[in-house]
């Protein structure tokens, strides 16, 4: 057999699935660090980055089964670690006095309020955002996933997939109240 | 060269061109429709703000641990379901465990009866295992113990209560988690509302456990809890039981079943004690070396709710540094379980 190394993400699922635990630690070593950044961008906290990291990890494990390949693997998962996120804030906001306790060893003393409040007003704008916007936002922006990647793995054409996207982000800058740019192109339609 | 570029066309290179990862050409055209354009500007500003979030990557130590604690996570069931649920080298042991918990079943319904016969008074009651009705199998026990209620002075584990199992090192705001005491009715008597287990085969509380230092903590009247109250058990109450400092992943396997009696045995009822038994027994056959340490009853979602704490670690020596929190609804082992994992705090 292959080393895990070798093998395509496919294929790791599969030899998982039939009882590898090699596959399952390859699998989790190839793509942790991206669950991992996007959770730290939501969360602003190793621990719970790690806590939410964890959380999509297992719910992927337990859905494994279910996973049609009709789009790669890492996009899958990616999809489910904007969602355990987003459960794992849910639930974190019910107790607003935890979670930024480590934001001071990721940042200079100064930067720390900006990037606190940043995030904040962020994850807030990012959970007003209709769901396929927000979705595709977070993969796109964040997860660095194509746009073909996307549609292949919500079913929609990419044209839809890139409408959303830019939809999505100006939503997310009146969200965000950011400074209006004015000028308007004279093919804007 | 320079064709003008629709939104379209724009919004699809926004990304790169944040990132920098247009050539020159293809920034310049991006930059001048930018220029002129509001609603595209407006993108741009939102998908910088989305990139000026920090990223960080896991250290290698956490990678280690996140892999272990995911697979933890997975029920034994699950991992079966998944292919998981190879035989470990634990098995043979965990089968030991097993039984021997269904023996200790017994041996706490003993320990109920002695507490009660002791009153808690003055902390003399002394239970001998030679025969007696059991709540949890209703069977006769004789299997040559003998259970001693009363803590030493000297015993560490008094001592961390003492000082400051009143609350835990939770960050400033956070919901106590009410650990309560009863007052103390004697100089030798200690055995309130917290307290370390009795049973525990043959061995007795004015014997050392492991090096000595520590023991299970059964926490009464944890009041109402939380989901986030859960995870600050385990993340802060565990180092007041003083475990992760002090135990190994073999010391959790030797000592696993006599510490789970001990909890049992310092339940407030033979039900409750019965139920530590039962769902405690089913952390300990999963596939890692656990260490019962807290056992508690409170009231989780407006049902009354078991829980029980466990520490383990992923290194083969040690120490154990990572926590398991499970809640049962009604103390319902066979119900789907609440689960909180994480790192000790140190």
């Amino acid at each position: 057999m292959r080393e895990a190394s070798d093998r395509s993400d496919d294929l790791l699922l599969d030899d998982f699935l039939t009882g590898e635990q090699e596959a399952f630690d390859e699998l989790m070593r190839r793509h942790e660090a991206r669950i991992f950044a996007l959770a730290f961008r939501m969360t602003g906290s190793r621990a719970d980055a790690l806590d939410a990291t964890q959380d999509t990890f297992v719910a992927a494990f337990r859905q494994a089964h279910k996973f049609r390949k009709d789009a790669a693997f890492g996009t899958w998962l990616f999809r489910i670690g904007i969602n355990a996120c987003k459960d794992f804030l849910r639930k974190r906001n019910r107790h607003p006095w935890e979670g930024d306790e480590q934001l001071e060893h990721t940042a200079a003393p100064g930067d720390v309020e900006r990037t606190a409040s940043l995030r904040v007003d962020i994850v807030r704008a990012l959970e007003a955002l209709p769901e396929e916007y927000r979705e595709a936002v977070c993969m796109h922006d964040l997860g660095g996933i194509p746009y073909e990647e996307i549609a292949r793995l919500s079913g929609a054409p990419v044209g839809t997939i890139k409408s959303r996207i830019s939809r999505g982000r100006r939503r997310l800058a009146e969200l965000l109240e950011l400074p209006a740019a004015t000028t308007t192109s004279k093919d804007e339609t | 060269m320079n064709e003008p570029m629709d939104h379209a066309e724009i919004s699809e290179q926004l990304r790169a061109f944040a990132l920098g990862e247009l050539s020159h050409d293809q920034a310049l055209r991006v930059r001048t429709h930018l220029a002129g354009c509001g609603a595209c500007t407006n993108e741009y500003r939102a998908l910088e703000s989305l990139l000026q979030l920090p990223a960080e990557e896991p250290t290698e130590l956490e990678s280690r641990r996140l892999r272990a604690q995911v697979l933890a996570a997975l029920e034994p069931s699950e991992q079966a379901v998944v292919g998981l649920g190879k035989p470990s080298p634990f098995r043979a042991r965990i089968a030991q465990a097993l039984g021997a918990a269904a023996l200790l079943a017994l041996v706490a319904g003993i320990g109920y009866v002695a507490t009660n016969l002791s009153g808690g008074s003055d902390g003399g009651g002394v239970a001998e295992g030679g025969a007696a009705d059991t709540a949890g199998g209703g069977g006769v026990a004789d299997i040559g113990f003998e259970l001693h209620f009363r803590r030493p002075q000297s015993d560490p584990f008094g001592t961390t209560l003492d000082q400051s199992v009143e609350e835990p090192p939770a960050p400033e705001g956070a919901e106590d988690l009410t650990v309560e005491q009863q007052p103390k009715e004697g100089a030798d008597n200690d055995q309130g509302s917290v307290s370390g287990g009795g049973a525990g085969g043959a061995r007795t509380l004015d014997e050392p456990v492991g090096d000595g230092q520590v023991r299970p903590l059964y926490v009464r009247g944890a009041g109402i809890l939380s989901d986030r109250k859960l995870a600050l058990v385990g993340r802060y109450g565990l180092p007041l039981v003083l475990f992760p400092q002090t135990y190994t992943p073999a010391d959790a396997t030797d000592l696993q079943t006599d510490f789970l009696a001990r909890l049992a045995n310092a339940a407030e009822t033979p039900e409750r004690s019965d139920r530590i038994l039962e769902c405690g027994s089913a952390v300990l056959a999963r596939p890692h070396p656990v260490l019962p340490a807290l056992a508690t009853y409170g009231r989780l979602d407006n049902e009354p709710t078991l829980v029980m704490a466990f520490a383990w670690t992923d290194a083969p020596d040690g120490p154990l540094d990572q926590f398991m929190v499970w809640s049962w609804p009604r103390g319902d082992c066979a119900a789907a379980p609440g689960y909180r994992a994480g790192f000790i705090n140190r």
